[in-house]
């Protein structure tokens, strides 16, 4: 059911936690299942320097939360902002039929950045 | 044989033989249930013990490893997970298992919104199925018939241990259909299905919110039903309304009597949690009897660490020893009572009547509360 980065991202989360003081919050919820993404981003020159979750739901969404951060960190704003929803699944890697509203909650998290969100 | 029979019941064996064997267990006297019950939880503490390091931490802190789980008064200390645990992003240290070998999750999603998921790998739901099959052969004795689901469907909402509860329910009968969709429920439709199965037995299944509101259409219409001999009313989910308001049991019971035409002894609620492989299903007088593959304790809820007697209100705490996968040793967040035994009761095993989700909950309400939250803001 679990594939090994799910797992691997859902047992030894790396980027769990909140920014104090974020220039970007992103937040979605699925009205469905009630699986819930929070990701805190600080933002130097452009470049994303941290992003941190907080997340609730089922393993494969607290996981997601994990890859999203890693993915995002030390990466160019505007990169993520042109990530496609086929770059954001193939960083989630295999999903089964029930897993795949995690893919949803991914871009439309990622959808929320804006080269301009920073101030 | 002896080889055989040890064989089988050793270590963890003896609790997979145990869930299929709900009405053996129930048959034993009291007292040797509660030594078999003991037994049970004492190898699924040690099993926890070694295949989980955060909870191993916690029952060091206890001071109580396995070789010390002696007498069923050393059941009180073994350490309690509370459910709020399961909601939490920390969630995977509860996991006695990998994440890999978990083959289910199932969620219960109340008022807050926030989902406490309840992860079980292939032997948990083994035992899950056959104690939850083993119950509902044990007190609604159903093999045939027709329900009429006043709820979701699975398909609708999986995962959600609610519905996935009652919808096994349905392997058991000849057809069903469930009459909530889109959040929802059109009464006249659920009317004329009960009155199309004219060649089954009909039964009503759902949370006691939506089957109370079918009543209150027929009342509303002055529609009066006979459903059959045998129908039973079967509830789950709370009987508090999203508004805070309380359904009377005893009134339910009557108006179902009065416009379903089915007697008090054949409402049946359940009690179940998504966090457990139990539930506690009530007999025709109205007892509920928890699963006996699992031990229950009231506690104090000033004193978490006391036993409140019989009758007394206070915590629910479960020993569950049916689940590999995390370990099934709750704190609820639910106010009940133990219940005696009622004179001429053949069971053995614990009784249980629930009161109130604790006041100091963070959470109003269950799945059930959360549908009809949704139901009546789509009618408004």
């Amino acid at each position: 059911m679990f594939s090994a980065r799910i797992a691997e991202n859902f047992t030894s989360p790396t980027h769990g936690g909140e920014l104090a003081d974020p220039q970007i919050v992103l937040e979605n919820k699925d009205p469905v299942c009630g699986d819930q993404i929070r990701i805190s981003i600080a933002v130097d020159d452009g470049s994303i320097t941290q992003a941190r979750f907080r997340a609730w739901g089922c393993a494969t969404s607290l996981a997601t939360a994990n890859i999203l951060c890693v993915w995002m960190e030390g990466k160019q704003l505007a990169d993520c902002v042109a990530a496609t929803p086929e770059e954001l699944a193939e960083q989630l890697g295999t999903l089964t039929p029930e897993q795949r509203h995690c893919h949803e909650i991914a871009v439309n998290l990622v959808a929320q950045l804006q080269p301009e969100s920073v101030a | 044989m002896n080889e055989i029979v040890n064989k089988l019941t050793n270590n963890t064996d003896l609790i997979r033989l145990a869930n299929g064997a709900v009405s053996q267990l129930f048959a034993l006297s009291d007292e040797d249930l509660a030594t078999f019950q003991f037994e049970m939880i004492k190898r699924s503490y040690a099993y926890h013990f070694e295949n989980n390091a955060f909870y191993r931490d916690l029952a060091v802190c206890a001071d109580l490893t396995p070789d010390a789980l002696l007498t069923e008064a050393d059941l009180a200390k073994i350490p309690l997970i509370p459910v709020s645990a399961y909601k939490g992003q920390d969630s995977h240290r509860l996991l006695s298992v990998g994440l890999t070998e978990v083959e289910h999750e199932m969620r219960s999603t109340g008022t807050s919104g926030v989902p406490s998921v309840a992860r079980r790998c292939t032997t948990t739901v083994d035992g899950g199925v056959q104690s939850v099959y083993g119950m509902y052969r044990e007190f609604l004795g159903i093999s045939k018939g027709a329900g009429l689901y006043l709820c979701p469907s699975t398909e609708e909402i999986p995962e959600m241990g609610m519905i996935k509860a009652l919808n096994m329910l349905a392997g058991l009968l000849d057809t069903h259909r469930f009459m909530v969709r889109n959040e929802q429920m059109i009464p006249e439709d659920a009317v004329a299905q009960l009155k199309e199965w004219d060649t089954f037995t009909r039964h009503i299944i759902g949370p006691p919110f939506l089957i109370h509101r079918f009543i209150s259409f027929l009342k509303a219409t002055n529609t009066k039903l006979k459903l059959d001999p045998g129908s039973l009313i079967i509830t789950l989910g709370g009987w508090k309304r999203f508004s805070g308001a309380m359904i009377s049991r005893v009134e339910f019971n009557q108006e179902c009597e009065e416009w379903l035409g089915v007697p008090t002894q054949n409402v049946r609620d359940i009690y179940a949690l998504v966090e457990s492989n139990i539930v506690a299903i009530e007999d025709e007088h109205g007892v509920k009897h928890v699963s006996p593959t699992a031990r229950i304790s009231v506690r104090d809820q000033n004193d978490l660490s006391r036993e409140m007697p019989l009758g007394k209100p206070g915590q629910l705490a479960i020993y569950d020893p049916t689940n590999f996968t995390v370990p099934g040793f709750l704190l609820t967040e639910d106010i009940v009572t133990q219940e005696p035994k009622r004179d001429g009761d053949t069971r053995s095993g614990q009784r249980i009547k629930y009161i109130m989700r604790a006041p100091v909950s963070t959470e109003f309400g269950c799945c059930a509360v959360n549908l009809e939250k949704k139901m009546d803001a789509q009618d408004a």
